[in-house]
């Protein structure tokens, strides 16, 4: 029995992205294509997606032509991919506060978000930085914590404060601080809404970029490898691969990162438009397949 | 009929603020290479003056979403005080600077934008100490408006930025920003 379906949508992508920005240490690997996505979470009756993009309209032609981040392509396309609109998504999970997750709040009307209020103190925190400080201030646009103003003046935003167990049934938000952000936190969906587990999947925000970050380099002697970039500790990066790794019995194909490229190795998925793909994680009892 | 301020008579759209089609480098680099240096004076010197009132936007922004959020904020935070300081000798210097000409326009927007976030700091102890939806609003509002400004300024000229991608992990790094090779090569 399996009571959510999940899928990854690409929305844009970076075709010349360094191994090392994602994967730590890994200065000799070259650059790999990096998809941006999301996810969109279906089942129990609710329509839930773990982040929400980009914010195209205010700087995609930025990135685009400094950056080589293109090929986006709005919310309301890529959904449609999935039979589903904006305006029918109910919750949406905000991992961190960086822009290419938190910036395309906007384009869900009718969505409740729900942040770690550490993400936000800690964002304000760094803001009071100077500019020898503006490492910790990368990623951040003032803009999403304006419209974030807007979210709480229409009571849509809810500040979580560390693990929350059951925001919808059968899926819970655990904290990582001083992880990748602050304050960071993953997804996992207990599919058989058990408390323990057979059939867990974790949405990994940015805690994990490649299968390389779970499983290593070398298949003989696989061993955690942190994310290439964050503002927590080394240790807390790779404690939070365990932690993730433990929920989900070790197997680390329920470990879902969304900037993989080899995702659709692993996963049924199809190509939706102009290269991008829509991955099916899995599906819930009786959902038809949206990639077959 | 509208005017630049060399004079050259352009298109009222040219003043719409509204992000503009994807055309080509050529008008940027043409700006600074444009045998007129004061331009590229005045870049750098407001360099500064941007990322203060950058800087100031987004500590009123973050005590905002705190205080209508239902965090811990009061009259006091200290933030706010942070934020006064950047905000008062950024919006000095840019009251008391004349532009060039081919950077009157995005002096314009840096004055609005000063303007907006003296407004706003004037209405954040009220919207801190009270978090009513009135008195967040009062200093919403300006504060949305000085971010708006910041954000045409930012189109104005090369050499601002609202965000920086160049520290992220999602990002091709391997050419260098477009609008710091530019004034790298002034």
């Amino acid at each position: 029995m399996a009571d959510y379906s999940i899928w990854v949508l690409e929305y844009a992508e970076c075709n010349k992205n360094p191994v090392a920005g994602v994967v730590y240490g890994a200065h000799d690997k070259g650059t790999c294509r990096l998809p941006y996505a999301y996810v969109l979470i279906k089942g129990n009756g609710f329509n839930a997606m773990v982040d929400v993009g980009y914010n195209h309209t205010e700087y995609g032609e930025t990135i685009a032509n400094e950056f080589g981040v293109g090929n986006w392509h709005s919310a309301r396309e890529v959904l449609s991919h999935a039979d589903m609109t904006p305006e029918d998504i109910t919750h949406i999970f905000i991992t961190h506060a960086h822009y290419d997750h938190m910036g395309g709040i906007a384009a869900f009307p009718n969505a409740t978000f729900y942040i770690q209020e550490r993400e936000l103190s800690k964002w304000v925190w760094a803001m009071s930085l100077d500019q020898r400080f503006k490492v910790l201030q990368a990623a951040l646009d003032p803009g999403d914590i304006l419209r974030a103003v807007d979210l709480a003046r229409s009571g849509r935003l809810v500040c979580v404060q560390g693990d929350r167990a059951d925001v919808l049934p059968g899926i819970d938000l655990h904290a990582a601080y001083d992880t990748h952000t602050w304050g960071s936190q993953y997804v996992h969906i207990r599919n058989d809404g058990m408390q323990d587990s057979d059939d867990g999947w974790i949405l990994a925000g940015d805690l994990v970029y490649r299968f390389e970050n779970l499983e290593g380099w070398d298949p003989q002697t696989p061993s955690y490898v942190p994310i290439g970039f964050y503002v927590g500790s080394t240790t807390n990066n790779v404690l939070v691969l365990d932690e993730m790794s433990k929920l989900v019995g070790g197997e680390h194909r329920r470990i879902v990162p969304i900037h993989e490229d080899r995702l659709h190795q692993r996963f049924p998925s199809r190509e939706t438009v102009d290269g991008l793909r829509m991955t099916e994680i899995t599906l819930a009892d009786g959902e038809a397949s949206k990639v077959a | 009929m509208t005017y630049r301020d060399d004079a050259t008579v352009l298109p009222a759209s040219t003043f719409a603020c509204e992000p503009e089609p994807p055309e080509s480098s050529i008008p940027d680099e043409r700006l600074f290479a444009g045998h007129d240096p004061r331009v590229f004076d005045y870049v750098v010197a407001a360099q500064g003056r941007f990322e203060s009132l950058r800087q100031c936007a987004a500590q009123l922004a973050g005590l905002l979403v705190l205080a209508s959020a239902g965090g811990r904020t009061d009259a006091e935070h200290p933030m706010l005080e942070l934020a006064r300081n950047a905000h008062g000798a950024a919006a000095d210097a840019t009251f008391s600077t004349s532009a060039p000409a081919g950077a009157g326009h995005h002096h314009r927007h840096m004055l609005a934008a000063a303007r907006s976030l003296t407004a706003a700091l004037a209405a954040m102890p009220g919207a801190l100490s009270k978090r009513d939806a009135g008195s967040v609003d009062e200093a919403f509002h300006p504060l949305n408006t000085a971010f708006r400004e910041l954000q045409n300024a930012s189109r104005c000229l090369p050499g601002f930025e609202i965000i920086d991608f160049e520290q992220g992990c999602c990002a091709e790094h391997a050419g260098l920003r477009r609008s710091k090779r530019i004034l790298m090569e002034q």
